[in-house]
């Protein structure tokens, strides 16, 4: 019994034990199955979230593009005045390498008066020109042929590809060229496969094997020669996640891996990564994708890429920096014989392909940096003009291509100009002294250069279109239009005599003129070019300030100034942009078109997104504008701007206008040839006196500047109602015969003097200008 | 722990959906066709005149001056030709982009500035064709067939302005 007893309590133990044992298993069981249930639901849901981001960005827009800016193309023509160094210089900021051969596309080479282009081919706003081989001829000053190579018959026009002068970065300043899938040359497939993935066309986005390979090839190296993750893996690290290591980024790294390899065929993930690599740093800017990549180490598209340039940059891929070819030659020599030595291995080139690859020298090249803007002043105003259609992440994002109308010669010569003769003052005054310069096609208001510094360095305050300053007798041309308005000519008498009106809070307004002399009675033609003060004033009040406002507003400057007297003398304060649209409007014989930088802005796809018409209007009257101009031209021929002959032949006709404000504070030089408008301000930046006159500052710097450009002999197209007459304005004569000391006048026919006398007769005029000129 | 993945993956691909950037813009109604404009060359006499007060005489300052035709003529004249022909099709905006590149060439040249005017006309932007007619005779003033021309436009476009109110 006891037996018995004992065997069913331990039966019954064994029982509950079971029992009890069961209840763990069962608690493990249901723990395990919930746990793999939850997980498999977090999983899940973690996954379908890291597949929305793979999908959202792999199939929108994958890449930040900056927007590209580009000159103006250079249109090469017989006759075009340009000398082979220019054009060397404008092809060498387009990016065109110098070669022997100069047989691939990009790429020229010179023989004295002769150079040879073969230019690339490029999408226009108005369509793609094809690429050209050129020869071109020069004489001493401009083009004497332009002969195509390959048809062998001479052109009358051919388009360069423009120079690109910047771009538009977003905050991370990365910046690539995107290849489409055919684009990629099968070398470059090779070569990066073999080194970074050789199992790529194999795997599912991570290759186990791989890694032990990888591995072992390092330890065997004695140093890091291959990698172990894939290319899928390292295109997700470059593409979704961060840098930091930690387990959940390579957790997340090897699910979207696998997703990206579930989702995207093989071709597309190999191209995403040739497009997104990091492979160098131009300053602050990041060079991203291989397409870049060449065109930034060798001036060339990758396709025509050799075998030991393309294995450079597969090397790169490893260490950007590290192996920089134009910081450590030696080390990216190395690194590129290493993945030379990889390929060749694993069969991808022959021996006799490697022995010759490894031979050869880096050849990369140097070029101009793209990372700070060449042309900060012109690409800031570029910004301006294009951020009030878009906003910032067009700009940054979407490969937008911007045409502009900067022309790099123009630019280079004010730039030049402004910086050299603030080099010319005196030492002291040179050192606080800033300027601006702007430079514009008289017909069209193309903007073609802007100065906005003697530094131009990117993050300068630009002074060509934020600077506001007094604008001095610059505005006088608007007080005399608004006379003619009125009924005012040029031989109408005014008294330059000193006098003082009411101004601002009752204060007592008494301007002086420049030499604190009085004139006396002066005709109105010479009061402009001399730029009396006195004689202007009391015109002004005359007619009205209001009414002078009005003119500088239909002239194109937007002002809400007020109209106090000081006004007519300059107190208006303005930015050189506006200035320069002032003198536009006069230049172009009264009708405004607005000044402008961009001419077109195109899409990824090549699609114009915004067209820039030219737009005219007819604001002041055209028999006007031609009167004072004539009367701007005398200003440089025998008034304020006479020492812009000093620079300029007297037979260009050039108009032009000084102003200096009060304490020598700003000098200022606006003035027009036939073909180009330009304003020029000198001044220093805390708004001290600055010590130099229009005349003395200003009007230096266009001189110099206009000197080396083509202004052209300003010729006005004289309205019907114009006629030009002999004066004796002093005496309100008409004058006919042959007679001395006398003013050639043009008037709006009827407006002349009615009284004429003969000088055949024997009676002269009055001998006014005597007294003025001697 | 891959077949767990496979599932998943499977899941997602049936919510699958491929999107894609449509850029094609419709083609505008174009507007009827005019005859074009004739391309001819600019007459070039025109006398530069000049405020003097030297000691001259009348006969000294009235010499005409002929203005010899510049170098970039037939690369403009190239370029006209071409717009012209654009016009011809109706392709308005191309014919304006290759008027356009003529005119920064020689952006002085009175029968650009007169194409650019019938462009604007067919484009129905009477505005602009009125002003940049009234440019072009500016710059042209010598030349009757272009003035004639240009008050051509300028009457027609007042009419189509008129009909517009």
């Amino acid at each position: 019994m006891p037996t018995k007893k004992r065997k069913k309590t331990t039966k019954k133990r064994a029982a509950r034990r079971a029992k009890k044992g069961s209840f763990i298993g069962r608690f493990v069981k249901k723990t395990i199955l919930y746990s793999i249930a939850f997980g498999t639901l977090f999983l899940s849901v973690y996954t379908l979230h890291l597949n929305g981001i793979i999908k959202e960005k792999f199939e929108g827009r994958r890449w930040s593009i900056p927007a590209k800016v580009y000159a103006r193309s250079l249109e090469l023509y017989p006759g075009l005045k340009i000398t082979a160094s220019q054009l060397e210089k404008e092809l060498q900021l387009a990016g065109y390498r110098r070669d022997k051969k100069s047989s691939t596309q990009g790429s020229y080479s010179r023989n004295g008066q002769l150079i040879e282009i073969v230019t690339r081919q490029f999408k226009f706003p108005d369509g793609e020109d094809p690429s050209y081989q050129l020869r071109i001829r020069f004489d001493q000053s401009s083009i004497t042929s332009v002969y195509e190579r390959k048809q062998k018959r001479n052109l009358s026009l051919v388009r360069l590809d423009p120079a690109l002068i910047g771009s538009i970065h977003p905050k991370l300043h990365e910046d690539r060229l995107l290849l489409t899938e055919e684009e990629i040359p099968q070398k470059l497939k090779d070569a990066l496969l073999a080194v970074e993935d050789r199992n790529f066309y194999q795997h599912y986005g991570i290759d186990p094997k791989g890694i032990a390979r990888a591995m072992w090839m390092n330890i065997k190296a004695g140093a890091t020669v291959q990698g172990g993750s894939t290319l899928t893996q390292q295109l997700v690290k470059n593409y979704f996640l961060t840098k930091e290591r930690t387990l959940v980024r390579k957790v997340n790294e090897a699910i979207m891996s696998l997703l990206l390899e579930y989702h995207y065929s093989k071709d597309e993930i190999l191209t995403a990564y040739i497009n997104e690599v990091y492979l160098g740093q131009d300053g602050r800017r990041a060079i991203h994708g291989f397409a870049l990549a060449s065109e930034y180490f060798f001036k060339r598209p990758i396709s025509q890429l050799s075998l030991p340039q393309m294995s450079l940059l597969v090397g790169l891929v490893k260490g950007p920096s590290w192996y920089n070819p134009r910081k450590h030659p030696q080390r990216a020599k190395n690194r590129r014989n290493t993945v030379l030595k990889v390929m060749l291995t694993q069969g991808v080139i022959s021996d006799k392909q490697y022995q010759s690859a490894v031979q050869s020298g880096l050849g990369n090249s140097r070029r101009l940096s793209l990372s700070s803007s060449l042309f900060p002043a012109f690409l800031d105003s570029v910004k301006t003009q294009l951020q009030q259609s878009y906003n910032q992440d067009d700009l940054t994002d979407k490969g937008l291509r911007i045409f502009t109308t900067m022309d790099p010669q123009v630019q280079w010569v004010a730039e030049n100009a402004l910086a050299s003769q603030i080099k010319r003052f005196d030492k002291k005054l040179a050192e606080q002294l800033q300027g601006a310069v702007i430079v514009s096609h008289r017909n069209s208001a193309e903007i073609l250069a802007i100065v906005g510094g003697k530094n131009h360095q990117e993050g300068d305050f630009n002074r060509a279109i934020n600077a506001r300053r007094p604008i001095g007798s610059l505005i006088k041309p608007a007080v005399y239009l608004t006379a003619l308005e009125q009924g005012y000519t040029l031989s109408s008498l005014l008294q330059d005599k000193s006098f003082s009106a009411k101004s601002v809070k009752g204060k007592l307004w008494q301007p002086k003129n420049f030499d604190n002399k009085e004139h006396g009675t002066v005709p109105l033609h010479v009061a402009l070019a001399q730029s009396y003060n006195l004689s202007t004033a009391r015109l002004g009040m005359e007619i009205g300030v209001d009414k002078v406002l009005n003119t500088v507003r239909k002239l194109g400057v937007d002002t809400d100034a007020l109209p106090y007297p000081a006004v007519l003398l300059g107190s208006l304060t303005l930015s050189p942009l506006q200035v320069s649209q002032m003198y536009q409007t006069l230049a172009d014989q009264g009708f405004y078109s607005p000044l402008h930088t961009i001419l077109s802005v195109q899409d990824e796809h090549n699609n114009s997104l915004q067209q820039y018409p030219i737009r005219v209007e007819r604001r002041i009257n055209a028999a006007h504008t031609y009167i004072i101009n004539a009367n701007l031209q005398e200003v440089v021929s025998m008034g304020t701007g006479k020492g812009l002959l000093n620079y300029l032949p007297a037979n260009y006709h050039l108009a032009g206008k000084t102003g200096t404000t009060n304490e020598l504070r700003d000098s200022w030089f606006a003035g027009f040839g036939n073909n180009l408008v330009s304003v020029v301000w000198l001044g220093r930046d805390d708004n001290k006196p600055a010590g130099l006159t229009g005349s003395g500052g200003a009007l230096k710097v266009w001189g110099k500047m206009m000197k080396q450009l083509d202004i052209g002999q300003l010729e006005q197209n004289q309205p019907e109602n114009i006629k030009w007459f002999w004066i004796d304005s002093m005496n309100q004569l008409q004058l006919t015969g042959r007679c001395q000391n006398t003013e050639y006048l043009p008037f709006i026919k009827g407006t002349e003097p009615g009284k004429t006398r003969s000088c055949d007769s024997g009676r002269f005029s009055t001998d006014w200008l005597k007294r003025l000129f001697q | 722990m891959l077949k767990i993945y496979i599932l998943i993956l499977f899941i997602i691909s049936l919510i699958n959906g491929c999107s894609s950037i449509d850029y094609s813009r419709p083609e505008a109604a174009l507007p009827p066709v005019y005859e074009a404009s004739r391309v001819e060359e600019l007459e070039q006499v025109e006398q530069p005149k000049v405020i003097t007060s030297a000691a001259v005489t009348n006969t000294q300052v009235a010499k005409v001056k002929k203005k010899s035709v510049p170098a970039s003529r037939a690369a403009v004249l190239d370029l006209l030709a071409q717009s012209k022909s654009a016009i011809e099709q109706q392709q308005y905006n191309e014919a304006e982009n290759i008027l356009k590149r003529a005119l920064r060439i020689e952006p002085g040249n009175a029968w650009l500035w007169h194409n650019m005017a019938v462009i604007k006309f067919y484009q129905e932007d009477y505005q602009q064709a009125i002003q940049q007619a009234l440019k072009s005779n500016n710059l042209g003033k010598n030349n009757q067939q272009l003035t004639s021309n240009n008050e051509k436009i300028i009457k027609q476009s007042k009419i189509e302005l008129g009909k517009s109110k």
